[in-house]
């Protein structure tokens, strides 16, 4: 990870400190502690480490030692309070196994069995401790004796396992990366993870909301996986420090405190008994300047996702403190290949992507405050590959000496044509601010060199319907926005030739990419794994199965007098056990 | 002559046509003038009135918030007058059937309005945008509609009080045909009437298209409207408020222009009105 | 009296036949409901196993008798995005809308009806012109852009109310003064010229004539004649509140039908578009039905 990136966010002094720690002058420990020291909260300073690239080969294996040592609070914690909280989506039912996305909510309800340490590597959540055999084929959860959920279930190693098992064979998201996962068993306290083959990235989905530990009891009585299950939504049983009150969509979420919480196993979570606040409310504010005014009048305690346009005066404000970390999330354009006259072709393709002002746009539109993206990853991806950017820089005269050379020819009017096709195509966008702002300055750019992107702005349910047509029915271009806590799982099955037309949605076949996602999911040492990711990275620049355009900052912002309210960088989510409020 | 001297004495529709006339020629020379809507400027964003040459200040992309605004008074001026058109015309030979006519026509009639009027307009545009896609044509269609039914309904009501007088009784007894009857007796009775409701309706199809527009489910970009401009320019209030403000405003002068040319009218025209404010001011 | 009955059983009809327009116009309407219900990542396999689940799969007369024996039993169906009971949301919903749209026709009536009285009683001074221009101008704004601005003013800069969300009697100021200034501006007008014409009327002159006491006269007399057009108004108000309801209570994030609605129809959640349209519809008409009976009820003349 570059320093430069470290310099643009946090300042030369920073940026040395990083330089030291790069150069082993000191450990991560001493890093962290003169990065608290100098003011920065934990979770800002783990993104600093996490940005620097850990030295150490630690991941895939148990590290309950890691940084749990160096949350720092000033005063002792006061109990009481309701934290208000301002949400920019809609509220997503309680059920990991049929929901579409987790809310914050999940890390108050739920436990996950493991969950990611400080410095993205895997720490211990519902399990007391967990272990990788050898030949990476087996992970064995110590399931903590005697534990029980809300509504007092049992919570054991049977009813983990089970539940693990119905996620990997039901959940949505389950399918993403399943495929190396064999199954789950239980020897005594024990849950065992068989795999098919040794894979890095087996823990990281059960690190998500999707694979969050509900009572398995509960949620088969409430009804399963049945469209019309209450599960989510009337109830939801978790191990986690709060228990589901209100859940009503459109207008809030509210938890409550769980006095019988036993304390959390996760290293860094200071607090060892029940959590500080009394109640943690989510209300819906789905405009960011709106969720921003509310929290400067004192209407809010913190906030998720301000408007960028809000974020100098919010930093400027004294009593307020805003968080801000590189998300895993990009902005991608298809280009269906079912329509082989305008993107059948490499050479069109990279020239379209030539014609791209990204930097331009990021300045523009999110106001610096995100990265473009020249392959698939955002740059902030430990496993980014920097030679993406010899690919796709904005460079408008090569667009057009591309597109010369695949044989595109200015018209009358200045439109490309070739073989009697003129440039012009559809290209559907959900009608949505960013993306609505976006679409319009690349149809712009394309515009410069003569190629027409028809903009139309359509609901999110047309949109979705318009990307994932077979054939010629998908929509010749269309935006889209992923989000992920790890890009490699998300982004192979949007460029998969399996998954034509969901959610491959340029209905591409790269046998280059396919070969790489093959490698990627055989890999069994971090090396293996970081050769192949970066395959599938320098592919993807290359071939162009869709075109990356940018990633954004996830950006947080408290109230002072809210602590340990600290969303990291691997969890973007705070973990509300150790949250108080000093009033 | 009198009337025209009358008019040249109502201030209110002196004032309107004033403000309504600089509206048009806006919409209609301004997208000439003032150059392409689309170019773009990514450095040169959210610039406040009378920079760097943007009379208006620019918007998130750097465009020319001049320019787009002359062409949001255009697209508004097309939506509103077709509508309106449609609704007049059709509005008011139901309204009059279905008031004269009376039986089993009126109950007709009478059922269809009352249906499309147990829709709020939104939710028909709404549903419009959601069957046929979003646009200005569904924003047509739904506001044209509703408008032609809320039209149907007034001029309706007017009728069935209108041909319970003499005039109307005695055209009948007179053995006049009912088309004679509708179009030289009622008709020219009612016009005032209509002439002051369509102006209230230009307005009402000016607001509607920009409310859809805000909503999402009007003009599509690249194509500027002012509602939509006034949506974009929201997350920007307190960077740039310009960016909203000004198509805000530039909405309001054109409904106020109509609103007053209608009030003018109302005034001028409707005779019984007239007389009532005379004999009130008079006593 | 048999005209109102035959109102109702008209308005029961209308009902049915916009159930059934809503139904149509929704399932036509194209959009993949699995969109919001499934992350992108859920397979073609996925998505056909839900919709087969929910239905969609039936053809579509079969799914609205389906639809409308469940709902004759009380059973109104789950929310396809949220899988919410729409029975327990719709309580949520309507009562925050009421909350709203109540304090909204009130402020129209209890500031409209004075304002166009006073208007009309001193017609002609400077009372008059200063509350015809403020109607004037209250009907050109267009309130999505007012919501904006009072925003803007009231929370933003100067802080002294919440900008949106629901919590409390405060929040409820803003929406409620936005979404009602088109409605007092034209309650002011209607008001107004319904008394100028009634002032002017023959049984004035008697009124008049036979010696009772001004203020008897248009208190009494003139504003019972003036009701006419202001409950035909009200009728009408119900309708227009309703439809802006749904912009104002999406930029005020106000929890209620209008904005559930608006989300719903933008992810092609089937059930909770049906009911909560045809809720509309039901308030409109019945707005529609109480502005038709009270006309026929202060008209004696249609009372036979």
């Amino acid at each position: 990870m570059s320093n430069s990136w470290i310099e643009d966010q946090y300042g030369a002094d920073v940026a040395q400190l990083a330089a030291d720690y790069k150069s082993k002058k000191f450990g991560r420990r001493a890093f962290l502690g003169k990065l608290t020291a100098v003011g920065f909260s934990v979770g800002a300073a783990a993104t600093i480490l996490a940005a620097c690239g850990s030295n150490s080969s630690d991941s895939g294996t148990a590290d309950t030692t890691a940084s749990g040592d160096t949350v720092a609070t000033d005063s002792a914690p006061k109990v009481g309070g309701m934290l208000r909280e301002g949400y920019p989506r809609d509220v997503s039912k309680h059920d990991p196994i049929t929901t579409n996305w987790y809310d914050p909510a999940f890390s108050a309800i739920y436990e996950t069995i493991v969950t990611d340490g400080l410095d993205g590597d895997t720490v211990p959540q519902f399990a007391a401790a967990y272990e990788v055999s050898a030949d990476g084929l087996t992970y064995t959860f110590d399931i903590p004796e005697g534990r029980v959920s809300h509504s007092g279930g049992v919570m054991g190693a049977n009813q983990v396992a089970e539940l693990l098992q119905i996620i990997k064979d039901t959940s949505f998201i389950g399918g993403v990366s399943t495929v190396p996962m064999e199954g789950y068993s239980v020897e005594g306290n024990k849950v065992i993870l068989k795999m098919k083959n040794a894979w890095l990235g087996a823990l990281n989905p059960h690190k998500t909301g999707y694979w969050a530990l509900a009572n398995v009891d509960t949620w088969k009585a409430a009804g399963g996986s049945d469209p019309k299950s209450t599960y989510g939504t009337d109830t939801a049983d978790g191990t986690g420090p709060f228990t589901h009150e209100e859940w009503v969509p459109g207008s809030h979420t509210l938890v409550k405190r769980w006095d019988a919480y036993p304390g959390s196993n996760t290293p860094y979570v200071t607090n060892t008994g029940a959590a500080y606040l009394d109640a943690v409310r989510w209300s819906v504010i789905t405009e960011g300047g709106q969720r921003a005014t509310m929290l400067e009048n004192g209407e809010l305690d913190t906030l998720l996702g301000p408007s960028y346009a809000d974020l100098e005066r919010l930093k400027s404000n004294s009593d307020l403190t805003v968080i801000q970390h590189p998300e895993w999330s990009g902005y991608q354009l298809s280009m269906n290949r079912d329509y082989p006259e305008f993107f059948g072709d490499k050479l069109t393709r990279q020239g379209l992507s030539h014609a791209l002002n990204r930097q331009g746009m990021v300045d523009a539109i999110l106001f610096g405050n995100g990265d473009v993206t020249y392959g698939p990853f955002p740059k902030t991806d430990r496993q980014y590959e920097p030679k993406v950017e010899s690919y796709n820089q904005f460079d408008v005269a090569l667009a057009k000496s591309n597109l010369a050379e695949a044989g595109w020819v200015a018209g009358s009017d200045g439109v490309l044509e070739r073989d009697g096709v003129r440039f012009e195509f559809e290209y559907v966008v959900e009608d949505e601010t960013t993306q609505k702002l976006v679409s319009e300055a690349v149809a712009q750019q394309f515009k410069e060199v003569g190629v027409i992107a028809k903009l139309r702005v359509v609901d999110r349910a047309v949109a979705f319907e318009n990307q994932s047509g077979v054939g010629r029915e998908a929509a010749p271009m269309a935006l889209f926005f992923w989000l992920w806590p790890v890009p490699l799982d998300i982004l192979v099955i949007f460029g998969s030739s399996e998954t034509i037309p969901v959610p491959n949605f340029s209905h591409a076949v790269e046998p280059s990419i396919d070969a790489a996602i093959t490698q990627w999911r055989l890999a069994g040492t971090p090396e293996a794994g970081i050769a192949a990711s970066s395959n599938f990275q320098l592919e993807w620049a290359d071939t162009l199965p869709y075109l990356p355009l940018m990633n954004q900052y996830a950006t947080f912002v408290h109230h002072n007098y809210v602590k340990n309210w600290a969303p990291f960088v691997w969890n973007l989510y705070p973990l509300y056990n150790d949250v108080w409020l000093d009033q | 002559m009198n009337l025209l001297r009358r008019a040249r004495k109502n201030k209110q529709l002196v004032s309107g046509s004033i403000l309504a006339t600089v509206i048009v020629l806006l919409g209609v020379v301004g997208p000439w003038l003032l150059g392409d809507y689309t170019d773009q400027d990514l450095l040169l964003g959210h610039l406040p009135p009378m920079t760097s040459g943007y009379l208006l200040g620019s918007d998130a992309l750097g465009r020319d918030i001049a320019a787009r605004v002359v062409v949001g008074i255009r697209i508004s001026l097309i939506v509103a007058i077709s509508v309106t058109v449609i609704a007049v015309v059709v509005g008011t030979a139901i309204g009059l059937v279905a008031g004269y006519i009376k039986g089993a026509v009126d109950s007709m009639i009478s059922l269809v309005v009352d249906f499309i009027w147990g829709f709020p307009l939104i939710l028909v545009a709404v549903l419009a945008a959601a069957s046929i896609g979003s646009g200005l044509l569904p924003v047509i269609l739904a506001v044209g509609l509703v408008n032609t039914v809320a039209i149907a309904r007034v001029v309706r009501g007017e009728v069935l009080g209108l041909s319970e007088k003499e005039f109307v009784v005695a055209a009948r007894a007179g053995g006049y045909s009912t088309m004679r009857i509708l179009t030289r007796h009622l008709l020219p009775n009612i016009m005032p009437v209509v002439l002051v409701l369509s102006s209230y309706y230009v307005a009402v199809g000016i607001i509607a298209e920009a409310s859809l527009s805000f909503v999402g489910l009007g003009a599509q970009p690249p194509l500027p409207s002012l509602g939509q401009m006034v949506s974009e320019g929201r997350n920007y209030m307190r960077l740039n408020h310009w960016e909203s403000t000004v198509p805000g405003i530039v909405i309001f002068v054109m409904v106020l222009s109509v609103s007053l040319i209608g009030d003018g009218l109302r005034d001028l025209l409707d005779p019984r009105l007239r007389t009532a404010v005379e004999r009130a001011s008079s006593k | 009296m048999k005209i109102i009955f035959s109102r109702i059983v008209s308005t029961l009809l209308l009902l049915l036949a916009s159930s059934l327009a809503v139904f149509a116009a929704i399932r036509f309407s194209g959009g993949d409901v699995t969109a919001a219900r499934m992350p992108a990542s859920a397979s073609a396999a996925d998505r056909e196993l839900f919709r087969k689940q929910i239905g969609l799969d039936q053809p579509i007369l079969k799914q609205y008798i389906t639809y409308m024996g469940n709902f004759v039993t009380g059973d109104l169906g789950n929310s396809l995005t949220s899988n919410a009971r729409i029975s327990s949301l719709a309580v949520e919903k309507i009562r925050n809308s009421l909350i709203l749209g109540g304090s909204s026709l009130l402020i129209v009536f209890l500031v409209g009806v004075p304002l166009g009285m006073i208007a009309a009683l001193r017609r002609n001074t400077w009372v008059d012109t200063g509350i015809t221009s403020f109607s004037v101008a209250g009907m050109a704004v267009p309130n999505f852009w007012l919501a904006l601005i009072a925003i803007h003013l009231f929370a933003s800069t100067l802080h002294w109310l919440p900008s949106g969300g629901q919590g409390g009697f405060k929040s409820v100021i803003l929406p409620a003064l936005v979404l009602s200034a088109e409605g007092i501006a034209l309650t002011v007008r209607i008001t107004r010229s319904a008394m100028l014409e009634n002032i002017g009327q023959d049984f004035v002159r008697t009124l008049r004539a036979s010696g009772f006491s001004e203020r008897r006269i248009y208190f009494k007399h003139v504003l019972r004649s003036s009701l006419l057009p202001i409950i035909s108004l009200a009728g009408l108000r119900v309708g227009q509140v309703v439809g802006y309801a749904l912009v104002v209570e999406t930029i005020f994030g106000w929890p209620g039908v209008g904005q559930i609605l608006v989300n719903a129809v933008l992810r092609r959640d089937y059930p909770v578009i049906q009911f909560f349209s045809l809720l509309l519809v039901v308030v409109v008409t019945l707005g529609n039905l109480l502005a038709s009976i009270g006309y026929t009820l202060a008209n004696p003349r249609l009372r036979k």
